[in-house]
């Protein structure tokens, strides 16, 4: 064949074009820079986020009062203490000299203007709820109407380094919740523009935003010059690259075109272990799933019926298939990092025994009438464990008659909500801080989605909460954790694990359930 | 006549026969699963057998589920060739009656005809397809055949406008106006012979591509669900775990390619027969 | 010059035709976006009713959609649910649509027609048969199969692509989705230019013009070729919006922030002033390319134009 002169131009331009698309390195020239793949945050400003995208950025850019060690316990950060005699009103020292990333002091009014805001109604924030028990938040959200006052009557400003806190009624929990990021403080600049600083937040962190937030594309990071805490950045900066699907992101860290990924599909899990090697870690997270019933509906009256249901389901072998055994099948409400966790709280009633599923089922009454599986169309896992789950209860309890009812994302949440569900549905929790409060109280409290109401319980939790310390209200907490349990208004089924995969360009990678510690990481000389 | 010319041309291809042969085994599995499949479908699944391959005992090895994978493909193929055959037909019908008033009339008619294909084109799938399933909300096979036509009609019914626009012009056409012949028969007789081949390109090649437009509506989360079973459904689940499962993938593609190729072999075949330009 | 005034006078009612149905749809569909947003934390209710004000969601669709058109004469496309404004997610995600649907229109024109004609012109033979199963396998495949495959082939393993995400800009990024993308409608555009031909390869003006002496290649290519491409044409036209709007899965795959997957995100949370957004202007892509397409019948067909005139 003749090459023309006009084919070897092609030819040479598809020469430099491949080339140049070969063995991409990511987009971070700098030495000492790194990439992280990331889901789009949908907002930056921590009091108006609860998704754990923006939380990994905002990790970077702020320093709560406290963080969580590895052991679950709360540690100061930017506090110096945190203390109560009384469990009701506490006192909040925070560590003097520090600076945001515009050179503004960090004092204690920077954390009461960032707490009234997210508690103050008009302003619409995702995480207002978390101040629900400081005396003054309901003068901020009335029921109708605007608030007459946009500042809590519990928070007082002490001095420029004493906060102090006076909530409704004692809360063991209180210290443990600081590490939430809708607690962190706000500079004033903040509220000359919320909107703006919603796109450009600028925090007390080891890290400060470099450039525009590029949405659907990047993030950029970089290390904090005004920064004089505890965990100073340990590289130039983190470059953050937005993924729509982390299938592609998983497939980029094997190309090397990312350097961390702490969402690899679990269906790729033991792929990436072999492939990665000790650059894979599996760790155990706070979010778990679960199976509720709609007890509004008679057939889910008994609670037999709801214990043979768990009974019939073998929660090991749907996470070996659909998980590839990635995930933990529970046997406890809580997830296993949950100081108060038991691993075998459940009993007998978690366990696979479809014989015995049978008897206490039909001992029960049976079931009448379609059995509908309710979940969201956000994912395929869910319809694959659900298809499993309905043939282990065709097989084991002899309900034929199942369908599924596969809802779009914005009507299923509703659905619940409002109660019109009329089967056994799938339960999400992610995780807020490290307590058995945050998954008994808003998920079996008052109004919660399968209708249940059972006064021992609520009483127990009010007791735990009141408790005199932390350790105190741990027992009382398990007490109602054996109520939910034996009544089985929602099952356990497993615990998630996050799946992180990192290149090796990384050095001291120490990921734990609570944080990515991206300060901490290095990237090591090539 | 014509029929019988035809069937004198395409009875000597081979192609016609191996293609036949498969259509029809295709059909006799969707139509009568039980003769050919062990099991029924979603039945005797066992989930710790998942995703185990063809070594392992059963033909095909096992699903994501544990059920036997041979019997359940051969569950799937009445769904997707129902949907298949349903959609093409349904849209070619579409596409033929709005093309040929569309292209022959002209003038206002062809001028709202195309305004509201133009807005049909319009509307994103995935948002047609979840406003369709909210009025069916068992996401039925019936339910995915009415989303895919109103989704698909568009495409052939401009196909068809544009041949009938560049026939009518032709000689003969003028030739059998001026003999007298009514619309009707102008448009039925002589133009949509003449017109359809294209047309009915596309729509054999439809067929394939609506099965697989069952599957990338199963991916998308809109499409069909337990307990149905379809080779989209099989293809949906496979590409989470075919990395380390190939098998999952292979053997619902292996029966899909199939049977699209023989579609497509046939209609080839039948065109070529059919096709008075060509004779 | 008249033909195309008319068309486009035509464009106005389909454009208010659609946007109002696009609208309705999404008011139609059950649910609450604002809720969903919630997720699973108990954002109470005073927090929700905010957001539903801002977004005017408890009003009537003809109130709703009202205000939106008089918002659209003033430039303002309304806001996402996070707060952007819309106009700016869109200049933002077409752009890299637009080179997308662009680079698999191309493939799809040369390589499409490229094997139509050799296979046509060699009918019956093996360049024919290659050409008529290769197609076939590509259709059978769903998109979702063969994107992930190519990607992981062609992308990961010999490293001849990027596996994803926009760094190496046009065409670099490109190619292996628009490829991808574009693979389906090769097979059509294939298969339509190949029976055209063979049709008009047959006819009497192509013999006359044989028996007349002129050379093989001037008949194929110039005469038979310009009018067999109607079918070819119409089937283009239609399918640049075709990629346009359906690159959903295309873009999840390989990363890039199109319209596409913005489209399916905003259909799924619910995001009215986008999807009506965005889908006004696909409608409009639509009506222009009909036109263009149209106009190039009589361009394509001597018989047409004169008809026409």
């Amino acid at each position: 064949m003749k090459f023309s002169g006009r084919g070897t131009a092609a030819l040479a331009v598809a020469a430099v074009m491949f080339g140049g698309a070969c063995g991409g390195s990511p987009a971070t020239s700098a030495a000492s820079e790194f990439s992280v793949a990331l889901t789009e945050p949908d907002h930056l400003t921590p009091g108006n986020t609860s998704s754990s995208y923006s939380q990994t950025v905002i990790d970077a850019l702020f320093d709560t009062l406290v963080y969580i060690d590895a052991q679950g316990k709360p540690q100061m950060r930017a506090a110096e203490s945190v203390a109560s005699t009384d469990q009701k009103v506490w006192t909040i020292k925070i560590k003097p000299g520090r600076k945001f990333g515009n050179g503004e002091p960090v004092t204690a009014q920077s954390f009461a203007d960032s707490w009234n805001a997210a508690a103050y109604a008009p302003n619409g924030w995702t995480n207002n709820y978390y101040f629900a028990n400081i005396e003054g938040y309901d003068a901020l959200n009335p029921e109708e109407g605007d608030p007459a006052t946009d500042t809590m009557t519990g928070l007082k400003v002490v001095d420029p380094n004493t906060l102090e806190v006076t909530l409704t009624g004692p809360f063991s929990q209180f210290p443990v919740t600081l590490a939430w990021m809708a607690f962190v403080p706000m500079p004033k600049a903040a509220f000359k523009d919320l909107k703006a600083y919603d796109q450009a937040p600028i925090g007390n962190g080891p890290f400060v935003l470099d450039g525009a937030w590029q949405h659907n594309r990047q993030i950029k990071i970089k290390k904090s010059p005004t920064y004089t805490g505890e965990r100073p950045a340990r590289s130039d900066g983190v470059l953050f690259k937005i993924y729509a699907s982390r299938d592609t992101a998983y497939t980029d860290l094997r190309a090397d075109r990312v350097d961390l990924l702490q969402t690899i599909p679990p269906a790729s899990a033991s792929e990436a272990k072999r492939l990665l090697g000790d650059r894979f870690l599996a760790t155990p997270g706070g979010t778990m799933d679960y199976l509720g019933f709609p007890l509004f509906d008679k057939r889910f009256a008994s609670a037999d019926l709801r214990r043979a249901f768990s009974m019939a389901i073998d929660r090991k072998a749907i996470v070996d298939a659909v998980f590839n055994g990635a995930f933990q099948p529970m046997s406890s409400l809580l997830a296993p990092l949950v100081p108060g966790y038991r691993a075998d709280a459940c009993g007998e009633a978690c366990v696979y025994d479809p014989a015995k599923a049978k008897q206490l089922f039909d001992q029960a009454g049976g079931f009448s009438g379609t059995l509908n599986l309710y979940f969201s169309n956000a994912d395929p896992s869910y319809e694959q464990w659900m298809t499993a789950v309905a043939n282990q209860l065709k097989q084991n309890l002899g309900i034929q008659d199942i369908t599924f009812k596969k809802l779009p994302a914005a009507d299923y949440l509703p659905t619940l909500r409002a109660h019109k569900q009329d089967g056994p549905y799938r339960n999400n929790w992610v995780m807020d801080y490290p307590s058995p409060q945050d998954y008994l109280e808003y998920m079996w409290g008052a109004g919660n989605r399968m209708g249940w109401e059972n006064k021992e319980f609520d009483d127990l939790i009010k007791q735990a909460n009141a408790a005199p310390s932390f350790d105190a209200s741990l027992p009382i907490y398990q007490q109602a954790e054996d109520i939910a349990l034996a009544e089985m208004p929602m099952m356990p089924l497993w615990n998630w694990q996050d799946q992180i995969g990192y290149s090796s360009r990384l050095g001291d990678v120490q990921i734990t359930p609570y944080s990515a510690n991206l300060d901490k990481i290095t990237v090591k000389r090539q | 006549m014509l029929a019988r010319d035809a069937w004198r041309e395409m009875r000597g291809r081979v192609v016609f026969w191996l293609s036949a042969l498969v259509l029809a085994v295709a059909v006799a599995m969707a139509a009568v699963p039980g003769v050919f499949a062990v099991m029924g479908p979603n039945d005797g699944c066992d989930l710790r057998m998942s995703k185990k391959g063809p070594a392992s005992g059963a033909a095909f090895g096992y699903d994501l589920q544990g059920c036997d994978y041979w019997s359940q493909i051969v569950h799937g193929t009445r769904a997707s060739i129902m949907i298949g055959i349903a959609v093409t037909v349904a849209a070619l019908a579409i596409a033929i009656v709005l093309g040929l008033l569309g292209g022959f009339y002209g003038g206002l008619l062809d001028a709202l005809i195309s305004r509201v294909t133009d807005v049909f084109f319009g509307i994103p799938f995935v948002l047609g397809a979840t406003v369709v399933l909210v009025a069916f909300p068992d996401h039925g096979i019936w339910a995915m055949t009415l989303v895919l036509v109103l989704l698909g009609w568009t495409t052939m019914t401009r196909l068809m406008r544009g041949q009938v626009i560049a026939v009518r012009n032709m000689d003969f056409v003028e030739a059998a106006r001026m003999l007298g012949a009514s619309d009707r028969r102008i448009m039925f007789r002589h133009i949509l012979p003449n017109a359809i081949a294209p047309v009915f390109v596309v729509a054999m090649l439809n067929v394939g591509n609506v099965i697989a437009g069952e599957a990338t509506l199963d991916y998308l989360g809109v499409g069909l669900q337990y307990p149905d079973v379809s080779w989209g459904l099989q293809l949906n689940v496979a590409q989470s775990f075919f990395a380390e499962y190939p098998h999952l993938l292979m053997f619902p593609a292996l029966f899909l390619t199939a049977t699209v190729l023989s579609f497509l072999t046939l209609g080839d075949v039948v065109r070529d027969a059919l096709d008075p330009r060509l004779r | 010059m008249r033909y195309a005034a008319h068309r486009l006078a035509q464009a106005v009612p389909v454009f208010f035709a659609t946007t109002f149905v696009i609208y309705a749809m999404v008011f139609v569909l059950p649910g609450d976006p604002i809720l969903a947003l919630a997720g699973d934390k108990p954002v109470p209710d005073q927090v929700l009713d905010v957001m539903r004000e801002h977004y005017h969601l408890g009003d009537p669709l003809l109130v709703q959609y009202g205000r939106y058109m008089l918002g659209l004469l003033h430039g303002d496309l309304g806001e996402t649910f996070t707060g952007q404004p819309v106009s700016e997610l869109l200049q933002d995600r077409w752009g890299v649509t637009a080179q997308l649907a662009t680079t698999a229109w191309i493939f799809e024109l040369a390589v499409g027609v490229g094997l139509g004609v050799v296979a046509a012109v060699r009918r019956g033979g093996v360049a024919d048969t290659a050409v008529l199963a290769g197609t076939t396998f590509v259709i059978a495949a769903p998109v979702f199969v063969v994107g992930y495959t190519a990607q992981i082939v062609l992308g990961l393993n010999l490293g001849l692509f990027p596996t994803a995400g926009t760094d190496e800009g046009w065409p670099g990024s490109y190619l292996l989705p628009g490829m991808v993308l574009g693979s389906f409608g090769l097979a059509y555009v294939a298969r339509l230019t190949r029976t055209s031909l063979v049709e008009n390869l047959r006819s009497d003006y192509v013999r006359t013009a044989t028996a007349k002496g002129l050379r093989r290649r001037r008949v194929v290519g110039l005469h038979a070729l310009r009018n067999s491409l109607i079918p070819v044409v119409t089937f283009l036209g239609v399918d640049f919006g075709n990629l346009m709007a359906g690159a959903v899965v295309t873009e999840g795959i390989f990363n890039l922030p199109g319209i596409g997957q913005q489209v399916f995100q905003s259909i799924q949370l619910q995001e009215g002033p986008v999807v009506v957004g965005v889908t006004t202007v696909l409608v409009m892509i639509f009506i222009v390319a009909n036109l263009a397409v149209d106009l190039l019948y009589g361009l394509l067909d001597p018989r047409i134009r004169r008809a026409r005139a």
